[in-house]
């Protein structure tokens, strides 16, 4: 990574005391880092492009977990924090292609295709992102987990691993969250029309 | 406080006793949930409430989050930027275009530091032969020396291969960005547009021709000045650009089609007229703010139909159509500038604008407010009289011809010596329009001939010229290209066989100039290679097979020695191969099956001379072995030839299962068709109707992939008609019948259409002159397009003969379908002694005989 060890450690001393927010540089910085990663995982195997997310993660850890002077708490941080960037990376691109499909008329553009995803899907990420927002105030906890499992596509066993949990309390969690995030987001409108 | 939010009491208490109840519930059955939530919530009807609307809220799997998205890697950063090539320092990637990606490059000399663009070529792009073009033309594109027009300034390769070009670097944005973010009235998009045609009316002095001309390719400065890319460059990427011979179209792409004329869709030759047509596209779109094209379905052909056969709707009229606001710009349209973009888009080359000049000079006219050319029936319109007329017939020969001159941008010293060349090429050029006509009309001299001589005069006088070796390399092709529409070798006719030759000796004393200015030189070895080769064709078809046989020795030689030299050399050994390969073909159509069969026989030896790392040595050994089974079948030793036939069929099976390009789809259609061909000579007709209903099937499916490719279109058209042949002969009239019917329904639109390959007319002439149906039967018809076919081969194709005595026999007219077959009869080639007749030599003659037999009567025959 180009930057400078201390100002991601210093972002990231912003995202433990809990700030929900983090800056757009850090996940500039990481995004970049991790689709470089991707790359070379892509190279190294699977024909179709395609990437397990939780590959990319673990793979990220390695590489910057290594790297002098950032400071990583534990895994738990990393992986909480790289589900986070990929919940913005993501959120980033629905909310262009959303704008392309609405001011394009005919014109065709290549979108960096960074997900292989349906615009069903994309529409949903939109509507998941504040439903998700609203579930951080009432249990941050259960956002954790979704980020993890849902962003950064991490099976029960590692989510459970990364939040130093129970494997029998992440699924409760997750079908909680997900009972509640269905409803919130049907309450949106996410599934009319289906 | 941090840690309210869990407590059951806090804030979010709701939320948190519900999470139990809820991980609770779900571990009972379904049926049980309901009554284990009420016992649970008890008297809390909050609490129960939530819980089973979250129950009712929870999909166990396949729901949304279920599936996160899944991220595409990106791809690797780009290796090129950095690093450095040549004298150049890649420094970012500023685009990427249809021929590779630019980059943003710097040169740094020792005095100063310059900024370029760097476009390297991308590997499907452009074949191995690349850079020699590149170093051919390099002094003839580097002379474009204009202000409005970026300058090629270096060519080369990097060390991994990559072929690459270097031109000025200029900000800019493409012109129709321009105008809209400048908001340009139409007045000043005018002006901006005739700085434009002045510097491709520069280039077209020069002889370049731009090929490709869309936005994209113009970028204005900020400070107003547009600056043409990419003059030129096509051609040397895309080679088969502006070189056409036949009346087939063989499907290639040009490279941005919205943009393209509709000689350039139909594969025909380039000129300069084409750049018009592309500057009218891009003038219509600068002043209707769309472009006139239309698609609803994005499919090649609707995109051939709407440039190669709609006609454009005037501007003006397409902007009011638009929109609201429209109705006030075209009137700014209606009238004169219409008028002139129409004009400048017209189907026909020759009636667009004869020049970028006269283009820009209308555009003054209209801007001081002067009638318009563009309006008056002047003398341009003589040309369309005579498109009109002989577009079938003339097309081939006569653009080859113009073509030709046109293209023959070469190292150009002075610029007189262009000034003069243009001159020449003006003269031809009018001479072929005027003269030419009236020629035709009277019908004496078949237009081929005289445009021939026409051509060589032409060569001569550049041959007289300084010869240095660019000039050398342009006589050359120029006589080998005349050669070839001499003495056309479907069909040879004496007369032009003898300039063929002569023509084609030229040629080779011009090699044998160019290979002694510079003996170790391969790219002038391969010039008297193909010289050689190309007089061994002509003497073939002109009967002279002991001289023929001396020269393609020579050309072997010539193959053999740069082989001695690299005998692994894959390109030599390919070239060997095609070389037989073409022997090969030219003796097929020439009617010569023994021959034929001896150069499979040797493409075949060659192949398995391959390095086993050839990726195509399997399927090059497959056709070659294919090919020669199948002519030794039609020479007469039909033993084991379908065995081996089916063995091919399977080695391109395998090689269609790992890639499957159009090309082996169409080997493969063909090897079925062939395969078909030998079982109904040994009487296997079940197999032969499998084997062609499989033939069918591929060239189907090409067919409906590219549809604008004519030759799938042709291939069809006849194996269908071997799949009616095989039918009658396995007793199975009702199939017969139905796949006549289906015949004639696809041939006859494409017997009918305008500019189509003489192959479909003679085809369907011959579907209806001998089917054995008598209610499928249009004897009249048959007649009228047998005529059609015989005219557009130039009376000179035996088969096209065949045909038309077969038609003239089923409307009673003994006479003229014995005057038929003596016609075919005599154009060709003499038997050998010692060899057997071809079987269309055979089938004429013993109609002729039996024609002329004292008590024929005029019995419709089949």
């Amino acid at each position: 990574m180009e930057s400078e060890p201390g100002e991601i450690t210093g972002l990231l001393g912003k995202l433990e005391s809990g700030q929900a927010e983090v800056s757009a540089r850090l996940i500039a910085l990481v995004y970049k880092e991790l689709r470089a990663i991707a790359g070379r995982c892509m190279r190294r195997e699977r024909p179709d492009h395609t990437l397990q997310p939780t590959v990319l993660v673990h793979e990220a850890y390695l590489r910057l977990a290594g790297q002098a002077g950032i400071q990583w708490q534990s895994r738990a941080h990393f992986f909480a924090f790289a589900a986070h960037v990929m919940r913005r990376v993501l959120l980033d691109y629905a909310r262009e292609h959303r704008a392309l499909k609405r001011g394009g008329g005919g014109a065709r553009v290549s979108l960096d295709d960074a997900f292989l995803v349906t615009e069903d899907q994309l529409e949903k990420v939109l509507i998941l992102d504040e439903s998700l927002k609203k579930l951080a105030a009432i249990d941050p906890q259960q956002c954790r987990v979704t980020e993890l499992r849902f962003f950064a596509g991490m099976t029960v066993e590692e989510t459970a691993e990364a939040m130093s949990m129970s494997t029998a309390t992440v699924k409760r969690e997750w079908s909680h969250a997900k009972a509640w995030l269905h409803r919130d987001m049907g309450a949106r409108g996410a599934y009319a029309g289906r | 406080m941090p840690g309210d939010e869990g407590s059951p009491d806090g804030p979010n208490g709701l939320h948190v006793r519900a999470k139990r109840v809820f991980a609770a519930a779900l571990e009972q059955t379904v049926d049980l949930r309901e009554a284990h939530v009420a016992r649970t919530c008890g008297g809390d009807a909050d609490l129960y409430r939530e819980v089973m609307s979250l129950l009712q809220n929870y999909v166990d799997t396949a729901s949304f989050l279920d599936h996160p998205p899944v991220p595409i890697a990106a791809p690797p950063p780009d290796p090129m930027v950095g690093k450095s090539i040549g004298p150049y320092k890649i420094l970012r990637h500023i685009g990427s275009g249809g021929m590779g990606a630019v980059y943003l490059a710097e040169r740094a000399d020792a005095q100063f530091r310059k900024r370029v663009a760097l476009k390297a070529i991308r590997a499907g792009a452009t074949d191995e032969h690349v850079l020699g073009r590149f170093q051919n033309e390099r002094q003839t594109l580097a002379v474009l020396d204009h202000p409005n027009i970026i300058k090629l300034l270096d060519a080369g390769s990097t060390a991994e291969g990559v072929p690459y070009l270097v031109t000025e670097y200029v900000e800019g944005q493409p012109i129709d960005a321009y105008c809209a973010a400048r908001r340009l009235s139409v007045a000043e998009r005018i002006e901006l547009f005739r700085v434009v045609l002045s510097a491709v009316h520069y280039a077209h002095q020069s002889l370049v021709v731009h090929r490709d001309l869309k936005p994209g390719n113009i970028l204005v400065t900020p400070e107003g000045v547009p600056k043409l890319l990419d003059f030129g460059i096509a051609k040397l990427v895309r080679p088969e650009y502006g070189a056409c011979m036949g009346l087939t179209s063989t499907g290639f792409q040009p490279m941005t089609p919205e943009f393209a004329s509709p000689e350039q869709i139909q594969g025909q030759p380039i000129t300069t007229a084409s750049d018009i047509y592309s500057l009218g596209v891009i003038l219509y779109c600068l002043l209707a703010g769309r472009h006139p094209v239309e698609l609803k379905n994005h499919t090649a052909a609707e995109l051939e139909r709407a440039v190669c056969q709609t006609d454009p709707e005037k501007p003006s009229r397409r902007v009011s159509r638009a929109s609201a606001s429209g109705r006030a710009e075209a009137r700014l349209l209606r009238g004169d500038l219409d008028t002139i973009v129409l004009m400048a888009m017209r189907k026909e080359p020759q009636r667009r604008y004869p020049s970028a000049q006269h283009f820009s000079e209308d555009l003054r006219r209209y801007r001081e407010g002067r009638p318009v050319a563009a309006r008056k029936a002047g003398v341009w319109y003589a040309a369309a009289k005579f498109v009109g007329r002989h577009k079938a017939a003339c097309c081939a020969a006569l653009l080859a011809m113009v073509a030709l001159i046109l293209s023959g941008a070469t190292a150009l010293g002075e610029k007189r010596a262009a000034e003069r060349r243009f001159e020449e090429l003006h003269q031809f050029a009018n001479f072929v329009l005027n003269d030419l006509d009236d020629r035709l009309m009277e019908g004496v001299t078949p237009a081929r001939s005289v445009l021939a001589a026409k051509g060589l005069a032409y060569l001569d006088g550049l041959a007289r010229e300084k010869r240095s070796p660019a000039i050398l390399r342009d006589l050359v092709n120029g006589y080998l290209k005349n050669a070839d529409v001499q003495g056309n070798l479907y069909a040879p006719n004496l007369g032009d066989t003898a300039r063929a030759e002569q023509s084609c000796r030229k040629a080779l004393r011009f090699a044998e100039e160019l290979a002694r200015a510079a003996p170790a030189d391969a790219v002038s070895r391969g010039y008297l290679f193909r010289a050689h080769l190309m007089l061994g064709e002509v003497l073939t078809a002109a009967g002279n097979r002991a001289e023929a046989q001396a020269q393609i020795d020579q050309a072997l030689g010539d193959n053999q020695s740069m082989l001695a030299a690299r005998p692994s050399d894959l390109a030599l050994l390919k070239d060997r191969f095609s070389l037989w390969f073409d022997i090969g073909s030219a003796r097929s159509l020439a009617f010569d099956p023994e021959g034929a069969l001896e150069s499979y026989r040797h493409a075949l030896e060659t192949a398995r001379a391959f390095p086993d790392s050839y990726s195509s040595k399997a399927v090059a050994i497959a056709s070659a072995e294919e090919l020669a089974a199948y002519w030794s079948a039609v020479a007469g030793e039909p033993a084991g030839a379908e065995a081996v036939i089916r063995q091919s069929i399977a080695v391109y099976r395998g090689a269609i299962a790992a890639n499957p390009k159009p090309r082996l789809q169409r080997t493969l259609a063909k090897a079925l068709k062939n395969l078909a061909e030998v079982e109904q000579r040994a009487g296997r007709l079940p197999e032969a109707l499998a084997a062609i209903g499989q033939s069918l099937g591929v060239t189907r499916a090409l067919v409906a992939e590219d549809p604008r490719n004519a030759q799938d279109r042709i291939d069809f058209n006849q194996a269908l008609r071997m799949e009616i042949d095989i039918l009658s002969a396995s007793g199975l009239p009702a199939e017969a019948k139905r796949q006549t019917r289906l015949a004639l329904e696809t041939m006859k639109p494409e017997a009918e259409a305008p500019n189509s390959p003489y192959q479909h007319a003679m085809d369907y002439a011959e579907l209806l002159a001998t089917t054995p149906f008598d209610d499928l039967r249009d004897d009249a018809a048959a007649l009228r397009y047998a005529r059609q076919a015989v005219a557009m081969t130039h009376e000179m194709d035996p088969g096209a003969w065949r045909v038309a005595a077969l038609a003239c026999q089923r409307n009673g007219q003994t006479r003229q379908a014995a005057e038929a077959d003596r016609k075919g009869i005599s154009l060709l080639p003499a038997v050998p002694p010692g060899r057997r007749a071809p079987e269309l030599r055979t089938a004429l003659e013993a109609d002729l005989r039996r024609l002329s037999a004292p008590a024929a009567e005029s019995h419709p025959h089949e």
